[in-house]
């Protein structure tokens, strides 16, 4: 059983004042990755534990939502299919590319085991809402 | 003078799990939180369980009452 915890990791701070640069340096986090790995999300996560290599990661639609005030809330929502083997899922990413040897980890969660089988679907929606800390 | 302002993300995870034709076979609801609070499968359905119970027993007590 994976703890269940999702941090916007270090490089998701670094992505986050990036984005606010007139021409950032970097992608928007909009791509979804998953895993099997058990160890709990931590700040200086950089990568998934043990990401599924069967399945290329899938760009998830980002849009501003409301949760307490105006737009105060970035959601992703997207989807994988899985293609290669069953698997129980524990563990699932955002990132700001399609390949893992480009780009950064802005968030990385970890969760109870969802088992797939091939042809199944994950839809996953990552919801990061900011306050005034 | 250097002011610092402060922003603090929290973020939450939620999943469905859709078979081959695009079905919803569950919908699991938060599965991850900044608190790590997000309940267990287990803990859903045992408070699913309780919940149906109370409104079955609610509904007894409506009928009995009546």
């Amino acid at each position: 059983m994976a703890a269940d915890v999702v941090k916007v990791v270090d490089q998701g701070m670094e992505i986050t004042t990036d984005r606010l640069l007139d021409s950032p340096n970097g992608n928007q986090p909009q791509w979804i990755d998953w895993g099997t790995g058990t160890t709990p999300a931590a700040d200086a996560d950089t990568v998934l534990e043990t990401p599924k290599a069967d399945e290329a990661r899938t760009v998830g639609v980002m849009t501003q939502e409301t949760t307490t005030v105006t737009d105060d809330t970035l959601q992703v929502v997207g989807t994988i299919t899985c293609s290669g083997s069953g698997a129980a899922i524990t563990e699932a990413g955002l990132f700001t590319h399609l390949t893992s040897t480009a780009g950064f980890l802005f968030l990385r969660a970890t969760f109870d085991a969802i088992n797939v089988l091939v042809g199944n679907s994950i839809e996953f929606t990552f919801k990061i809402k900011y306050d005034q800390g | 003078m250097a002011f610092v302002g402060r922003a603090k993300p929290a973020a939450t995870v939620s999943a469905r799990v859709l078979d081959k034709d695009g079905n919803v076979i569950e919908d699991l609801g938060v599965i991850a939180s900044p608190e790590g609070m997000a309940l267990s499968k287990t803990a859903r359905k045992a408070l699913r369980a309780k919940l149906n119970r109370l409104k079955k027993q609610r509904r007894q007590e409506e009928h009995d009452g009546s």
